[in-house]
Parts: C-alpha cells; sequence; structure tokens
C-alpha cells in the first residue's frame, strides 16, 4: 500500500517545527515530512514518487531563499506526477501579485495566513487530504477517523 | 510668431520714437527708488530704458506679496494709466540703477503709415503686460504648493519617526519584562528537571533548551531513517526523536520500554525548546526595538564613539524580511569608530541597504548581492555599500540625492524618495563625503566619514 | 451560421431513420427473392447502422447501443410479440436468440480489448510508457530525419499496446518543444506533426490488441482463426515496412531544414512494489500471448490475466475503473451484434449470393473490398468501417465464391482489416490525426497527401502480404 505524504515547505526551522508539531494529529495515517527549501522539496518529492508513494499535501511558505514558495508551487502544478496533489499557501508576506499568481498559475488550494491558529491548519489539511484521497480513487476507509465526513458524504452522494 | 515679433518690435521702436524721446520725460533711479506707491494715484505711463523693477503688494506691511518684475522695454504703470482710476495697485521699487522714459496724460497723439492711433498701438501692449503678470501668479502658486508638499512629507517622515520610537520605547519595557522572565524560567525549568527528572528526560529538556530546533530537515530525514531502522519505531516518532539531535548511544542508554520512554521525554525536548525559542524571541524582539528606538532619535547633540559595526548590524536586522532572498557580505575592518549619532548611523545604513535591497527585487533579480566593505585611511573611514541590481538611470543619477527623486515605481514604503537626502544630510552634518556611482549591475554608493581616534 | 447547422442537425438523423423505413415499406420479394421480414428488417438495421456510423448524427457508440437494442426489440426471440409471428401465428425461424445479442457486450474480442485497456491504464498510470520513451528515443541522436524514426518506431511499438489516441497523446506531448524550436518555416514540422499519428494507426495493426478492427477481425475469422503469435507473424513485418515506407514519404515530401534537434526526456522508472507488479504483468502477459500454442490458453483468457492482477493488487482502483473506455468496447459490441444479426438471419449468405461474385476472380474481389474499405476508413471511424465490412466480407466466404486462390476467407478478412486501418488522409479519419492537426498546427491538404500515399502504399503492401501468405500458405496450416 502506497503512503500519503504531508510535506512541510518553511526555511525558517523553528516555524517548520512548529507546522509539523500542529499536524501532529495527521501523524498516524499519513507521513510528515520537512523540508527547508525548495529545492531541498523537489527532490524529495522526486525520491517520494519513484518510491511509488504520493505526495497529497503540500504546505509552502512563500518568501524563502533561492526559490519562492508560489514559484514552486507554480513548478508542481506544472508537474505531472503531483496532479492531485493538494497546495497550501501559508504565508504572511505575499504580495498582491504574488497571490494573485498563486491562484491563477499555482492553483493553490488553500491560503492560510501567518500567523496560524492550529486548529484551523489540522482542519483544512484534513479537507485537502480527503480530497486528494478521494480524487485519487484511494481506498478511503482506513483513512476515515481522519477524513473531513462533510465532504466525503458529498462526494459518495454525487458519484 | 516671427512675424509677430518682427512687427512688435517695429512697433516698439516706432513707439520708443515717437512717445518716448523727450529727454525731458526721462527719469534716473537708484536702486531703492521707489518709482510708485500703491493706492496713490498715477498718471504716468514708464517705459524701462535699462534696469529693472519690482512691483509688491501690500509693501510695509506684515505681508508683503511680490506682484511683478520689469525690465527692458516693459511699461510699468500699465494699470493705472490706463484705468479710470488712474490708482497705482502696486508698489514699485528699482531693483538696480534704471533709466525710464514716461509719457503722461497730456500726450500727443501720433498716427503712423498705416492709419494706426494711439489705441490700436497700445493695445497689445497692455495686454502684453496683463498676460505677463498673470503667468508670474501662478508660477508662484505653483512654488508654493510644491513647497506645500515637501514641508508635508518631511512633517510626515517626522511623524513617523516620533511614531515608531514612541511605539519602540512602549515595548522595551513589555520586551525587557519577557526577556527577563523568560530567562528565569528557563533557569529555573533547568533546575527543576535536573533535580527530580530521569536522566532521559534532563537529557532531552536541555537539549531543546540549548539548541532548539538546531537539527536541518534533511539531517532529520536520514537520521529518522536510522532511527527507524535501529530501534524499530514508527516513523512518526522516529522523525520527532531526530529532530532533537538525539544520538543512537543516548537512546540505546534508555531502558526497558523505548518507544514509551521517547515519547513520553519528547514533551521534555519541547519543554526545552519553547523557553530556548522564548529566549531568542524576546532577544531578538529586543534588538529590533532598540534599532528602531535609535532610528528615531535624530538629536545632533548627542554625538558619541559609535562603533559603525554595530550600527551596520542593527540595520540589517531591521531589513531582514526584505533580505531574506538577497545575499549580504560583509567585508568590514575591526576598528570602525567615528564620532557619531548611533541612530544616524543606522539611518545611513538602512537607507542605503534598503535602496539596495529594493531595486534587486523589483528588477525580479535571482542572485541579489549587497556587498558593505569598509577600509582606513589616516584621517577617514570608507564604507562602500554596493550591489548588483539593476541601477540608476544616467540621467537620474545627478539629483539623486535630492528629496522626492526616486527610482521606486511604486510603493508605500517608508522614507520614500527622502532616504538619499536625509543620508546626504546627515554625512555632511559629520563633515564626511557621500558619492554614487552606478552601471547596470553594479551601484556603489560610496561613504568617507571622518576617523574617531581614542 | 446558426441556420446552417440547424437543418444539418435535423438532416442527418432523417436521412438516416428514413431510408432504413422506405426499405421497410417495400415488400420484401421486391428486394430480394425469398428474403424473409426477419432478413428484411436485419437488412433496414444494416442500412440505418451504416448512415448513422457515416453521418455520425449521434456519437457512434450510440448508434451502436441503439442497434443492439433495435435487435432486441425487432429480431429477437423475445422481442415484441407481434413482430415475432407470421401470419398464421408462427414464430419466425430465423429470429435471434436474446442472450447471444446481450453477450455481445462480454463477447471475448470486448474482454481482449478490456485487457489491453488494462495493460495501457496500468502502463501509464505507473509511467512505464513515458520512461521507456525516454530510454528508447536515446540511441537515436539528434539528427531530425534520425529523430523521426525512432519517434515514430516508438509511437508505433506503443500503439501495439495502447490506444492508438493515447498514445499519439503522449507522444506529441514529448514532441511539443522539438516543434517549438524548429522554425516556423521548417517542412520538418509537417513531417514531425504527421509522423506520430501515422506511426500510431500502422503500429495499431501490429497486434490483436493493436486496435479495435484488428479483434473484430479475429473474431470473424472463426475457422482460420490465428492466435496472438501468429497474428504478429505477418502483422509485425507488415507494420515496420510500411513505418519505414511512411518514413521515407514524409521525409520525401517535408525534408528537414534543422541541422539537429535536441530532445530531453527524464526517464526514470519507477521502483515500487506495485511498479515492479506492472512490469512483471506487462512481460508475463505478452508471454503468455505469444506463446498460446504452448500452454493451450488463447488470447482472450490471457486478456484476463492482467485484470484480475490489476485488480487484486490496487493498481487499477475505483477511480482508474470509472475511466476505461467504455464507448470503445461499446461501439465493438454493436458491429458484433451487427453481424450476428446478418448473420443469424442469413441475410448476409443470401446478399452475398445475390451479388455475381462467382465469375469474378478472388484477387480482384479482395482488392475492390479492400480498397472500399479504405476509401471508407478515410471517412468514417475504423471500427465502424470495419462493423460494416466484416460479416459481408466474411459472409462471401462461404458463399460458394472459390477464395482458395487467395487463401480463403482469413485472407480476405484480414487484407480489407488492414487497408481499413491504413485510412488515415484527413483529420477525420482517426482521432490521432485529429489530434495532430490540433498539436502540430497541419493544414489539411498536407496532411492529405501524405496520408494518402501512406494510405495507398498500405493497401498495395496488404495486397502483397496476402500473396505472400498465401505462398506460404499460411492459412491452411
Amino acid at each position: 500500500m502506497e503512503k500519503i505524504y504531508i510535506l512541510c515547505v518553511e526555511d525558517q526551522r523553528e516555524v517548520l517545527h512548529a507546522i509539523l508539531q500542529d499536524l501532529e494529529p495527521l501523524a498516524d495515517s499519513f507521513i510528515l515530512e520537512g523540508c527547508e527549501s525548495a529545492l531541498e522539496a523537489e527532490e524529495l518529492m522526486d525520491e517520494v514518487d519513484s518510491r511509488g508513494d504520493l505526495i497529497g499535501l503540500l504546505i509552502c511558505d512563500h518568501v524563502m531563499p533561492d526559490k519562492s514558495g508560489v514559484d514552486f508551487l507554480i513548478e508542481v502544478n506544472r508537474d505531472g506526477r503531483f496532479l492531485h496533489t493538494k497546495k497550501l499557501l501559508l504565508t504572511g508576506l505575499a504580495t498582491h501579485q504574488d497571490t494573485i499568481n498563486a491562484i491563477n498559475q499555482a492553483n493553490i488550494d488553500r491560503y492560510i495566513e501567518k500567523p496560524w491558529a492550529a486548529e484551523e491548519l489540522v482542519l483544512r489539511a484534513r479537507q485537502l487530504l480527503t480530497l486528494f484521497i478521494l480524487d485519487k480513487g484511494l481506498p478511503y476507509e482506513k483513512f476515515l477517523p481522519i477524513l473531513d465526513t462533510d465532504i466525503l458524504f458529498e462526494r459518495i452522494r454525487k458519484s | 510668431m516671427k512675424d509677430k515679433e518682427l512687427l512688435k518690435k517695429v512697433n516698439l521702436d516706432w513707439l520708443k520714437r515717437m512717445y518716448f524721446s523727450e529727454p525731458s520725460k526721462y527719469i534716473h533711479l537708484q536702486k531703492g527708488d521707489i518709482l510708485l506707491r500703491e493706492n496713490e494715484p498715477n498718471d504716468r505711463l514708464y517705459l524701462v530704458l535699462d534696469g529693472s523693477l519690482l512691483g509688491y503688494l501690500g509693501y510695509g506691511s506684515n505681508e508683503v506679496f511680490e506682484a511683478f518684475r520689469s525690465s527692458t522695454d516693459h511699461f510699468v504703470g500699465v494699470y493705472s494709466f490706463f484705468s479710470e482710476t488712474h490708482m497705482s495697485y502696486s508698489t514699485v521699487i528699482a531693483e538696480k540703477t534704471c533709466w525710464l522714459a514716461y509719457i503722461d496724460s497730456g500726450h500727443s497723439q501720433h498716427i503712423d503709415e498705416e492709419g494706426r492711433g494711439f489705441a490700436e498701438h497700445f493695445l497689445p501692449i497692455v495686454v502684453d503686460e496683463i498676460y505677463t503678470r498673470q503667468l508670474l501668479t501662478q508660477k508662484m502658486t505653483i512654488r508654493n504648493q510644491e513647497a506645500m508638499r515637501k514641508l508635508f512629507q518631511s512633517e510626515k517622515m517626522a511623524i513617523l519617526g516620533q511614531l515608531a520610537a514612541g511605539l519602540a520605547h512602549e515595548l522595551n519595557n513589555a520586551v525587557g519584562v519577557i526577556q527577563r522572565h523568560a530567562d528565569w524560567m528557563a533557569g529555573w525549568a533547568s533546575d527543576l528537571v535536573g533535580r527530580y527528572c530521569e536522566p532521559g528526560m534532563q537529557l532531552f529538556f536541555q537539549r531543546g533548551l540549548q539548541e532548539g530546533q538546531a537539527i536541518s530537515s534533511s539531517e532529520i530525514r536520514r537520521r529518522r531513517k536510522e532511527i527507524e531502522d535501529a530501534f524499530d519505531l514508527p516513523s512518526n516518532l522516529a522523525r520527532q526523536v531526530a529532530a532533537t539531535g538525539i544520538t543512537n548511544e543516548d537512546i540505546a542508554r534508555l531502558d526497558g520500554d523505548i518507544q514509551g520512554q521517547l515519547e513520553q521525554n519528547l514533551a521534555f525536548f519541547e519543554a526545552g525548546m519553547a523557553l530556548h525559542d522564548m529566549l531568542a524571541a524576546s532577544g531578538h524582539a529586543s534588538r529590533v526595538v532598540r534599532s528602531v528606538k535609535e532610528l528615531g532619535v535624530s538629536n545632533h547633540d548627542i554625538l558619541a564613539r559609535t562603533d559603525l559595526r554595530q550600527t551596520i548590524t542593527e540595520s540589517l536586522l531591521l531589513l531582514k524580511d526584505l533580505l531574506k532572498s538577497i545575499q549580504v557580505k560583509l567585508e568590514l575592518e575591526d576598528q570602525l569608530f567615528v564620532l557619531a549619532n548611533p541612530g544616524e548611523m543606522v539611518q545611513i545604513w538602512v537607507n542605503l541597504v534598503k535602496n539596495a535591497g529594493e531595486s534587486i527585487l523589483e528588477s525580479g533579480q535571482k542572485n541579489g548581492l549587497i556587498r558593505i566593505k569598509s577600509w582606513l585611511e589616516e584621517q577617514s573611514v570608507h564604507i562602500q555599500v554596493s550591489d548588483n541590481g539593476p541601477g540608476i538611470p544616467h540621467e537620474l543619477l545627478p539629483q539623486i540625492f535630492q528629496p522626492d527623486v526616486t527610482t521606486k515605481v511604486e510603493g508605500l514604503s517608508f522614507g520614500l524618495g527622502l532616504g538619499l537626502s536625509i543620508v546626504q544630510r546627515i554625512v555632511e552634518n559629520m563633515r564626511g563625503s557621500v558619492g554614487v556611482e552606478s552601471l547596470p549591475g553594479k551601484t556603489v554608493f560610496s561613504i568617507t566619514l571622518p576617523l574617531s581616534r581614542d | 451560421m446558426m441556420k446552417r447547422l440547424k437543418i444539418v442537425s435535423w438532416v442527418k438523423p432523417a436521412i438516416g431513420l428514413l431510408i432504413p423505413l422506405f426499405i421497410l415499406l417495400i415488400p420484401a420479394d421486391r428486394l430480394l427473392p425469398g428474403m424473409s421480414p426477419v432478413e428484411h428488417r436485419v437488412l433496414a438495421l444494416f442500412l440505418m447502422a451504416a448512415l448513422f456510423w457515416i453521418m455520425e448524427p449521434i456519437p457512434v457508440f450510440a448508434t451502436s447501443v441503439l442497434i443492439i437494442v433495435l435487435e432486441l426489440l425487432i429480431v429477437s426471440d423475445q422481442g415484441f410479440l407481434p413482430l415475432r409471428q407470421g401470419p398464421g401465428g408462427e414464430e419466425w425461424s430465423n429470429l435471434l436468440d436474446y442472450k447471444e445479442i446481450m453477450a455481445t457486450f462480454a463477447s471475448p474480442v470486448i474482454l481482449l480489448i478490456l485487457g489491453g485497456f488494462f495493460l495501457a491504464m496500468a502502463a501509464t498510470k505507473y509511467r512505464l510508457d513515458q520512461s521507456l520513451a525516454g530510454i528508447l528515443l536515446k540511441p537515436f541522436g539528434s539528427r531530425p530525419a534520425v529523430v523521426l524514426l525512432g519517434l515514430m518506431a516508438i509511437t508505433g511499438v506503443f500503439s501495439m499496446f495502447m490506444s492508438n489516441t493515447a498514445t499519439t497523446a503522449m507522444m506529441l506531448a514529448i514532441l511539443a518543444p522539438i516543434l517549438q524550436k524548429l522554425g516556423p518555416e521548417d517542412t520538418g514540422r509537417v513531417a514531425f506533426a504527421l509522423g506520430i499519428p501515422f506511426a500510431a494507426n500502422i503500429g495499431g495493426l501490429g497486434t490483436p490488441i493493436g486496435s479495435p478492427p484488428n479483434a473484430i477481425a479475429l473474431k470473424y475469422m472463426g475457422a482460420s482463426a490465428v492466435g496472438f503469435g501468429e497474428w504478429m507473424v505477418f502483422a509485425l513485418p507488415y507494420t515496420i515496412v510500411l513505418l519505414l515506407a511512411a518514413w521515407g514519404i514524409l521525409n520525401y515530401l517535408y525534408p528537414f531544414q534543422a541541422v539537429s534537434v535536441e530532445l530531453n526526456l527524464k526517464s526514470r522508472f519507477l521502483r515500487s512494489t506495485k511498479a515492479y507488479i506492472v512490469y512483471g504483468t506487462f512481460i508475463l502477459t505478452l508471454g503468455l500471448w505469444l506463446t498460446d500454442f504452448a500452454h493451450g490458453m488463447n488470447s482472450y483468457v490471457v486478456s484476463m490475466i492482467p485484470v484480475a492482477i490489476f485488480l487484486s493488487a490496487g493498481i487499477i482502483n475505483r477511480e482508474d475503473l470509472k475511466g476505461i473506455s467504455w464507448d470503445v468496447l461499446w461501439l465493438v459490441a454493436g458491429g458484433i451484434a451487427l453481424g450476428l444479426a446478418l448473420e443469424k438471419s442469413g441475410l448476409a449468405e443470401r446478399l452475398v449470393t445475390q451479388i455475381p461474385f462467382a465469375g469474378q476472380p478472388a484477387f480482384l474481389v479482395l482488392f475492390l473490398a479492400s480498397f472500399a474499405g479504405l476509401l471508407m476508413a478515410n471517412f468514417m471511424s475504423h471500427t465502424g468501417t470495419t462493423n460494416l465490412l466484416l460479416p459481408i466480407v466474411a459472409a462471401m466466404g462461404s458463399s460458394g465464391l472459390i477464395l482458395d486462390s487467395i487463401g480463403g476467407t482469413g485472407a480476405l478478412i484480414i487484407g480489407v482489416t488492414f487497408s481499413i486501418s491504413v485510412g488515415m488522409a484527413l483529420p477525420i479519419s482517426t482521432p490521432p490525426n485529429a489530434l495532430a492537426q490540433a498539436a502540430g498546427g497541419i493544414k489539411t491538404p498536407q496532411m492529405a497527401k501524405a496520408g494518402a500515399l501512406v494510405g495507398l502504399t498500405g493497401l498495395g503492401l496488404a495486397m502483397l502480404m496476402v500473396v505472400l501468405l498465401k505462398a506460404f500458405n499460411f492459412f491452411q496450416s
């Protein structure tokens, strides 16, 4: 059975740690990973993908050295391998133009402003992962306890 | 236009000859002599043959307003001569030595070869005079508005500075309290854990407190696999343990239920790290607050022997977010002391570095680099702030230190257009000098300050 | 514009329905002596199917389902009662078994194609296709003509196992960066853009699962049935020769100006357990298909193995199942049902005996039927053409026509099927052609010139192949 990863990209170590800490409730069902730069994330995603595992959710900061979060998400969006990967932009410092790019070119699924509330972050992550599992057609039964039931029932009713 | 001028010239010459050539009606004025007084009768029309005169409104009162200036071949007294009242509306004073000729109400009429009479000759002159004065008034109004705007700008800056300083002062106390208590708390907790807790917990707590999140994400990933393999732990727990930086030997030393113990000890790492981060964050906050406070102080009287290196570090701290994706290289000497106001020095660096950083960011350049270099001479310190941004447009370079000159296209940034003028004012107050050279890809601001030896 | 569209939209179905109805109104005896009412209805149905498949007033797969349902209603033994009975109340003897009609939905041919779908889906999902394309393209270097050959060869190989359309879409995506780099004046653009769909169409002939017409042909070959491997014995050489010919034609018509082209493909094989299962199943299935003579499991049976493995291993999941091209499966099912009706009602035989084939040389019959197939296939779906032509062609074999001189019914079916599959002169001829025109900015005359040449070459080669097969006595053994 392939594993589903939640990948957080944030250049500040303390903040990265805090995000991972907040996502701890999801750690039983998914694999949490953190990266300190977009380049590191690219490598990891490459590796995860070639092992046949899946990147379910990508949580990404915007202002980072080397490559900005939005640029990174735009590339991921164009990558056929991560077609269903959900993208969440978590930032306090995105200009108007960055935000426009994030929506139009990176197709982000959710924008959360820093500082974030842990409950909000976990809730959004659960919703996006529910969508990911359904979009991918993965068996959702074993994820039931942490999935967002509203979204799940809505989808099952429609199909 | 040319024809018209020609016509006018011919007319003027003709007029001069016909009306203003009687030597008995010539007047000579010394500089400062008053020709006409406001609201006093005048029935003469003067032609300035040489020199110039100034017309004032409200002369002698508190609010004097310059109404017009007349020089050679211009007329004075147009209004009073042609109007019904025959009263002068302004006071006219010679600006330098003048020769004037005049006609009065008893002048004789002349008719030119085209059959034009007095009125026809003088109508263009009257219109011309009115127009010239109108223009002058408009120019004055514009200049006035400009001055008001600048005043408003610097007022705004001053208010912002005061606001920032006030805010910083308030926060300084709050941050200080947090910092002291965090410090105390860390010591107390450390003591407590050391006295009452198992060695494993102590180890985790101390690691958190001392190091914080010191392990990089790639290192965590590597260690996660090692720990997973070595101790057969769940992947998620392994990641958390890897993040603490605990070695395999340390883990092996835990006896009994390793997984249970690790889960328990992780909370101690978190607690230690929370204290570590609180200390670091409050320290950072108080440094920022101090820098802002100094930025707000612009009292030139407080001069002190100032370490430039420290002011540069402080200004970089203030610009931390801006410089996130730009590399800053410092090549600074050890003994960079000048007699200065530290706050003003911070202002200089903030302005220069911010300009450099913003120009790099706006150009969308990826490998931005700002270099701050220093060298010492016998009597002076040289600091160069250079960047590899797009450069300053050539035509802007000569006026770059004037207020209100900006290369920034948009933005509500603090100090818009005033930054470099501030830099220049401060540097010149200190008897230093500032210069700029700019090419696309390399812009260098050089500052020279007198060295302070003790 | 709107007005014209409106007229067209009701004229097509009207023609498609009125002509068959008109045929139904003419007494059966006046049309063909001795024709029963059931045959009469089948004839009308056949005409309707032909008109609908050619003009497409409704989607081709809808036509197929319509055929099946109409058959169940008017010519099956469980149809509308008054239509089942003659004037004396007795049931017509040549009514069709309703179970047989329904079974066309799951006939072996359909399941063979389904097996092919599963293989293709798994290959795409685990990026076997892209990884292979990257590796296989490397040896072809950077000379444009050679790169074109490489692209065509790989497209050909892939389309033997994947749908021609999917292969074309994938290869066009690989090609896109090359097309961008070539100058707008370079005629080589046209060669590249045409090479892919042509190779996909040609490669589709390579195996029984390569494209639906092949599977249909297998079904109609009946007695002289060939296995998966046997099919490849003659189809593979044919494919290779025609691919080379097409490459030559494209090079000649649209020479390259560019000296070299760069292809940068990341090819990394996935290394997960599931990916290995996909690779293994691919090899296993292909091996079993090629060795059916040794183990006795025919290609239909083998085609169910990947279905079972992929579903059990979770490689094809619920969401993927929804993505199966049911339209293609049902299009084929309708054709099989039509053929069934033609055969079981006895109409096919009656029609064939009515046309004086007997006196004609068998080769002329083969040529005419093949040429008709090629012509039709340029204007309508290949599967549709095959659905219409093969029942009649198959009936010729049993009509007393002496086909021995060309190798029997099997040879006739193969010749016609191959000729149908090389119909690719127009954007509407095949979905790959349409895709390439959209992606490559090719003008229809450019495609028509090259496509017609390749088509005629393919027809000629098909004739030659039949002659050679006869020379080796392939269908007699």
